[in-house]
């Protein structure tokens, strides 16, 4: 089990169940920047919004889509004579990319942006997509914990822009829409609660938009757990791959 | 001891995929893989896999994926963890053209929807006689490494008994190669030899695309291909792609790694064939192992197989396996002009002798992430 000492989290607009507060901000659908996407705005948000310096801490990431990425290529696709990107003449035309274009693209930018604008020398571990990673990288946690002060538990997405919003809509319909990032600071010390694996439900069956639900959403529901009146909870996990898995939270 | 220590993890068994199909024996060999691409690639040269590997469906880095696993003969009475490192997405052309046109309509997207996030760690992990955790893990070129060590932390805390990594790269592409090459991190002269690490005349890396796969278990019943003993991470908080003079991060992540040792008999250099890289890795050893540093071998095979981005550092954890069992370190190959920055012994040309049970495999990624492993060929 691992205990949480602080939270903080920064969405495009604040999930059901959420309230504005310390540490909860809403911050508006975001853009990327010229070497940053639009999901590491949201978690440097986030991290800001946590008041504290994560320079030693360690450093988990679960990660959706970074953003709106196709966009960077209309340039050359544009001049393309037979409307293919790599059609004739692609060698020329590929020079319209912008040279930053692969850093916005990497998909352990969170993680990557997060250090340089933090200064975090740590560890580092870069999660994608799946929300049962949280319960899976609990041997990461329990074995990070007893060599450095704490871990910066980052969750965080941009999947309703463009071509990431098509994908959701094309796969599940009118879901769960949310981009932003939750924070937690997981460390020894007595704090909010401790978050423990425990056995899934087999016999649960999850409906398919929670199975689809982005990482962004799951993150909310965690901080649902955290924030509310409540003194125990379980969150669900699932995977579209029928994966499942479990936590806890009980308030201490 | 702390219970935290990480133990020994069995490396039961693994398979590559490289460039060229090419083997240990033909990387023993100083074989290389580069090939000229045609002319719809922004260079002139690189290293693909040969094999006619393509499917109907899916995307190609998923394909060679599978291609990899089905190399690997698993025991089917076991339930196995898989971590998957799988870079990818805009480096798959299908999915940028298609996207490009159906941004804004959810149908047009169908062709595409294996391409996107989730897909292709259920379609792995479906190839699996019996599955446990999945995970998909991505950290650039250090996605290999990380991947080994998420498997062994799930070993060393019991999560599983048995964990199958798997590792591809499918970037060689229009689309994925255009990305890095107007980056200025690919060489572009027409010649095949480009890929000359730690050479005076190296000017950036020859890409590559592949995949590679290693079953680590608790419970190993057969001879094992040999141990992860130890491994480190780090970030350099200095940029996307600059390496900091202050080296305290990296040296932090192969100190870990090393727990302890102040030599090892081979180093699987990062070794990309950039200015920056390779001159930083040669400060790097010098600072870790000091005068010991000039009589430890270490090669980058990316000479021959050039850069297999989130491939390559679970490629050379093999390879370094079969270096330690056969006590051989593979060639750096295409060494002709000496770099005094770069002045140890880089087993230049031809494949050279080693001596001793440990070996360190380094990956040094973009967005500065570091990530250290120590193997071993007997159990320490």
């Amino acid at each position: 089990m691992i205990k949480v000492s602080a939270y903080s989290a920064a969405f495009s607009s604040l999930p059901h169940g959420l309230h504005p507060g310390p540490g909860i901000i809403a911050t508006g659908l975001l853009k990327g920047g010229r070497t940053t996407s639009a999901a590491a705005r949201y978690a440097q948000e986030a991290v800001a919004a946590m008041h504290m310096d994560p320079a030693d801490l360690a450093l988990v990431c679960i990660c959706g889509p970074g953003g709106p990425m196709v966009q960077a290529f209309d340039n050359a696709w544009r001049q393309s004579p037979d409307g293919q990107l790599t059609g004739p003449d692609f060698a020329r035309r590929s020079r319209r990319i912008h040279p930053f274009t692969l850093l916005r693209a990497l998909q352990n930018q969170v993680a990557a942006h997060l250090s340089i604008h933090f200064g975090l020398h740590g560890p580092c571990l870069n999660a994608l997509h799946h929300p049962t990673s949280l319960a899976w990288l609990m041997p990461r946690f329990a074995r990070l914990l007893h060599t450095h002060r704490g871990i910066l538990l980052v969750l965080a997405g941009a999947g309703e822009q463009e071509e990431n919003q098509a994908v959701r809509r094309c796969l599940i319909g009118e879901g769960p829409a949310l981009e932003g990032a939750v924070c937690l600071l997981l460390n020894q010390e007595p704090g909010l609660g401790i978050l423990e694996p425990i056995p899934a439900d087999a016999t649960a069956e999850p409906n398919f938009l929670d199975r689809a639900a982005p990482i962004p959403m799951t993150g909310a529901r965690l901080l649902r757990l955290i924030t509310g009146s409540a003194n125990e909870g379980i969150l669900p996990l699932f995977d579209e791959g029928g994966q499942r898995a479990a936590l806890r939270w009980r308030r201490t | 001891m702390s219970p935290f220590a990480p133990q020994p993890v069995a490396v039961v068994d693994g398979a590559l995929l490289c460039p060229g199909d090419l083997s240990w024996e033909d990387l023993r060999s100083g074989h290389s893989a580069a090939v000229r691409l045609p002319e719809t690639f922004p260079i002139r040269v690189g290293a693909p896999c040969t094999q006619a590997l393509s499917h109907p469906t899916l995307p190609r880095g998923t394909a060679l994926a599978l291609e990899a696993l089905q190399r690997l003969e698993l025991d089917p009475d076991r339930t196995y963890g898989l971590v998957l490192g799988l870079p990818s997405l805009l480096s798959e052309t299908a999915y940028v053209e298609t996207a490009l046109v159906h941004r804004n309509h959810p149908d047009g997207m169908r062709p595409v929807t294996t391409y996107t996030g989730r897909h292709a760690l259920q379609r792995i992990a479906e190839a699996l006689p019996q599955v446990g955790p999945c995970i998909r893990v991505d950290a650039a070129c250090a996605t290999g490494n990380d991947a080994l060590i998420v498997g062994a932390e799930w070993l060393q805390a019991g999560l599983v008994d048995d964990v199958v990594v798997v590792c591809a790269s499918a970037m060689l592409n229009p689309v994925g190669t255009a990305l890095f090459h107007n980056l200025k991190a690919l060489n572009d002269r027409d010649d095949l030899t480009i890929s000359c690490p730690f050479d005076l005349r190296r000017r950036g890396f020859m890409m590559g695309e592949g995949a590679a796969v290693a079953w680590l278990s608790n419970q190993p019943t057969t001879s094992v291909r040999g141990w992860l003993c130890g491994y480190g991470q780090s970030m350099n908080a200095a940029g996307f792609t600059d390496l900091p003079e202050d080296q305290n991060a990296m040296l932090s992540a192969c100190r870990e790694a090393l727990g302890g040792l102040d030599r090892v008999a081979y180093i699987s250099a990062h070794g990309t064939a950039t200015l920056a890289n390779d001159a930083a890795e040669t400060r790097l050893y010098r600072t870790l192992f000091g005068r010991q540093a000039e009589q430890i071998p270490l090669s980058s095979i990316k000479s021959m197989i050039g850069h297999t981005l989130g491939a390559a550092a679970l490629i050379e954890a093999l390879v370094c396996l079969e270096a330690l069992r056969e006590q051989t370190a593979p060639p750096t190959i295409h060494y002709k002009e000496p770099d005094p920055d770069c002045d140890l012994n880089v087993v230049p040309n031809q494949a050279a002798p080693i001596q001793g049970n440990f070996a360190l495999s380094n990956a040094f990624a973009f967005g500065g992430h570091n990530s250290c492993v120590l193997l071993a060929r007997e159990r320490p």
